[in-house]
């Protein structure tokens, strides 16, 4: 999983970030200014950054000059006027994300970046399934089960948004596209399938009245939360 | 907006003309007009004594004509023609021509052609005619009837007057060069002269519709004491004030405006830290402390946006109120009050707390704005204090005064720390909304970098001056002057 630095005065939101990167299997660390950011970034080896602009000490765009041009920077900052975006995306980051930010459109736009530098995750195990997301096949206690490609598509989001409780229209938008013009009931239908295919009927869990969650053990999780548990 | 102005461009424009005009007919009617009535008059004159002169002369003639014949009709009537024809010679040598009727018609004429003058006058009297006669040019014709013995004879003289004419026709013709020239002369000059009086009125003309069209800086350079030039000076005057006023009110629309982006900007913050709370409480799986965790992170958002909702309305309400409830306010009381809402906060800081009231004012304002100002300063004060007893442990004692003095024509109260200090960005920016210095610490502490922009707006509301002297690491002095 990729190693992720997060430069975020604000503790709240810092750890919220955290919170939800570490949920999905990134390992990250948080700094509260720019200069400790610096610091730790030295230290650690990372595989992006996403930093906050207006920042005591160091600001965001100072600090985004000083890391190396090869470590991806996504900018998450409360500025949101199109100037200071484009001021941003001119510096060289990979992206640029407004306050408010959504959190799966956070994990969606990170998982963009690691995917454009090839730092995107190879693949994982969930229960007895080995889930391969490069060459898109799942091995279930080491024996390939084909899936249709809507299905694999809708184990994709769930892996990607691991531990994070989808709901069902938010399934239909991801795995489906936005156009797709179906019910929701669609969605239970695949997920049944899912679930009796690759016998993760424990791994992925029905929220009540509002969606489905993959859950990762420690092993595939890695990040704080199965710790915690 | 273009036609418009075009309008009123020709509108000037056409009023300059006809002015122009109406003044120009008038001087030229009335100079001509007494140029031609005098010319006219003296060659009437002239003309006068010239046909007097000659009718006298035919008087003459016509007397010693009248003899003769009276004489050769009573001697020898044959001879008549004869000495009409001697005559007749006698006048032509002179250029006069001659014409003699009697009662058997035309018995000599030395005319070429008939004039085509009819003449008849009374016997015994004279008429004359000036006429133009064939071969000759103007001539005077003067037709008598003679009485008496030789009555029926009508003498009919024509004395050469074409001299008279080119006079006079010479003279008209240099009244007309001399009136033609002048006349241009004057067209000119007036001109001129309009142009002249008329510019200030063109250039103020210019100025209001550059004003109109937003240029509030325009001025119209007039140094003329006259009318036009107080209308110039009125016209600067009130292109000065709309002036004034539109600065004043986009500087106060910039400050709004500037307000609004802070605020929103502000609002951002915890907005984001609710949304991502709530999205982690409905979608991760969490223990229970983590969830606890979570909600009080949400209370503590929600409580932010509470302070800043409170904060925003009370700056605006300052906005809105002006010395509405204002009474007379003891500045020692007031001192002595705020002072003893902090002394527990004081004592609990370990901080030394001194009241100095050298001078008591009555202050004429609101109360409750007054003490909340005060208490603003009195908290800044103490949160410098808590700032550098943090970073600097030992034997540091952190001190506040509160004081009240007269600076001149000025009451001033003074609160003054030993605290951290500003640096001169700080100290130059403190009064913005928003502004903190540190917002780790603020973010701690529960500031939201409105309260010295209350205390400035309450300042102002009361006639008051608030600013600060400061050196980072030394302690800070906020002052509010009074005026008084």
């Amino acid at each position: 999983m990729a190693n992720i630095l997060i430069a975020e005065d604000e503790p709240a939101i810092a750890a919220l970030m955290e919170r939800s990167l570490s949920l999905v299997g990134h390992k990250v660390e948080c700094a509260a200014d720019g200069n400790e950011a610096l610091q730790v970034f030295l230290k650690g080896n990372f595989d992006l950054a996403l930093l906050d602009i207006m920042m005591p000490g160091l600001d965001g765009l100072t600090l985004k000059a000083r890391l190396p041009a090869g470590l991806p920077v996504i900018f998450v900052s409360a500025k949101n006027a199109v100037a200071d975006q484009l001021k941003g995306l001119g510096m060289g980051a990979d992206d640029y994300i407004t306050k408010p930010f959504d959190m799966l459109v956070l994990l969606a736009r990170v998982e963009a970046v690691l995917r454009r530098t090839c730092k995107s995750e190879q693949g994982l195990t969930v229960g007895r399934c080995y889930i391969d997301l490069q060459k898109r096949c799942v091995l279930v206690a080491g024996v390939p089960m084909p899936l249709t490609p809507q299905e694999f598509n809708l184990l994709e989001v769930l892996v990607r948004n691991r531990n994070l409780a989808l709901s069902r229209e938010k399934l239909l938008e991801l795995a489906w596209g936005f156009d797709y013009d179906g019910d929701t009931r669609t969605v239970d239908v695949h997920i049944q399938k899912l679930r009796r295919k690759l016998r993760l009927e424990n791994e992925i869990c029905t929220v009540y009245k509002y969606g489905y969650r993959l859950e990762t053990g420690p092993v595939g999780g890695g990040g704080g939360n199965g710790e915690k548990r | 907006m273009k036609k418009d102005d075009k309008q009123t461009g020709t509108r000037v424009a056409s009023f300059r003309l006809r002015a122009y005009f109406c003044l120009l007919l008038l001087f030229l009617v009335a100079f001509d007009g007494a140029l031609f009535a005098i010319t006219w008059r003296a060659d009437n004159q002239t003309f006068l004594a010239r046909r007097d002169k000659l009718l006298t002369q035919q008087q003459y003639m016509l007397r010693s004509l009248g003899a003769d014949i009276s004489n050769i009709a009573a001697t020898r009537p044959l001879g008549l023609g004869r000495l009409y024809e001697k005559k007749g010679q006698d006048f032509l040598s002179g250029g006069v021509l001659l014409r003699i009727e009697n009662s058997d018609g035309v018995v000599y004429s030395s005319f070429e052609s008939e004039p085509d003058a009819q003449l008849s006058p009374a016997m015994g009297a004279t008429v004359w005619r000036a006429r133009q006669v064939a071969g000759h040019g103007k001539m005077l014709l003067v037709q008598s009837a003679l009485s008496q013995e030789l009555a029926g004879y009508q003498v009919l003289m024509a004395f050469p007057f074409q001299s008279f004419f080119d006079l006079w026709f010479a003279d008209l013709r240099s009244i007309a060069a001399i009136s033609f020239g002048i006349s241009l002369a004057l067209a000119v000059a007036l001109w001129l002269l309009l142009r002249v009086l008329w510019q200030p009125l063109a250039q103020l003309g210019d100025a209001t519709r550059r004003l109109r069209a937003g240029e509030t800086q325009v001025r119209v350079a007039c140094a003329r004491k006259d009318e036009i030039g107080q209308l110039a000076q009125d016209f600067n005057r009130m292109a000065g004030q709309i002036e004034t006023q539109i600065l004043k009110l986009q500087a106060t629309a910039q400050e709004k405006q500037s307000l609004i982006d802070a605020l929103s900007h502000e609002l951002r913050t915890p907005l984001t830290a609710v949304r991502a709370s709530v999205q982690m409480l409905q979608m991760a799986k969490l223990s229970q402390g983590e969830t606890y965790a979570i909600l009080e992170g949400l209370q503590h958002e929600t409580g932010r946006l509470q302070q800043l909702a409170d904060s925003m309305l009370s700056l605006s309400r300052l906005e809105r109120e002006r010395a509405g409830q204002f009474a007379a306010v003891s500045s020692g009381r007031l001192c002595r009050r705020a002072a003893q809402l902090f002394r527990a906060q004081f004592a609990a800081a370990g901080v030394a707390f001194s009241l100095k009231l050298q001078e008591e004012q009555p202050l004429w304002g609101d109360d409750a704005l007054l003490e909340s100002l005060l208490c603003n300063l009195l908290d800044n004060a103490c949160k410098a204090c808590a700032a550098r007893s943090d970073s600097e442990k030992g034997e540091y004692c952190p001190k506040i005064d509160l004081l009240a003095q007269r600076q001149g024509n000025n009451f001033v109260i003074c609160v003054a720390d030993n605290g951290c200090g500003m640096g001169e960005e700080a100290l130059r920016r403190i009064k913005e909304p928003f502004y903190r210095e540190d917002k780790a610490r603020s973010r701690r502490t529960g500031g939201n970098g409105l309260g010295v922009s209350i205390c400035q707006r309450i300042a102002k509301v009361h006639g008051a001056a608030l600013y600060f002297e400061s050196a980072p690491g030394k302690g800070t002095k906020a002052f509010v002057s009074f005026t008084t």
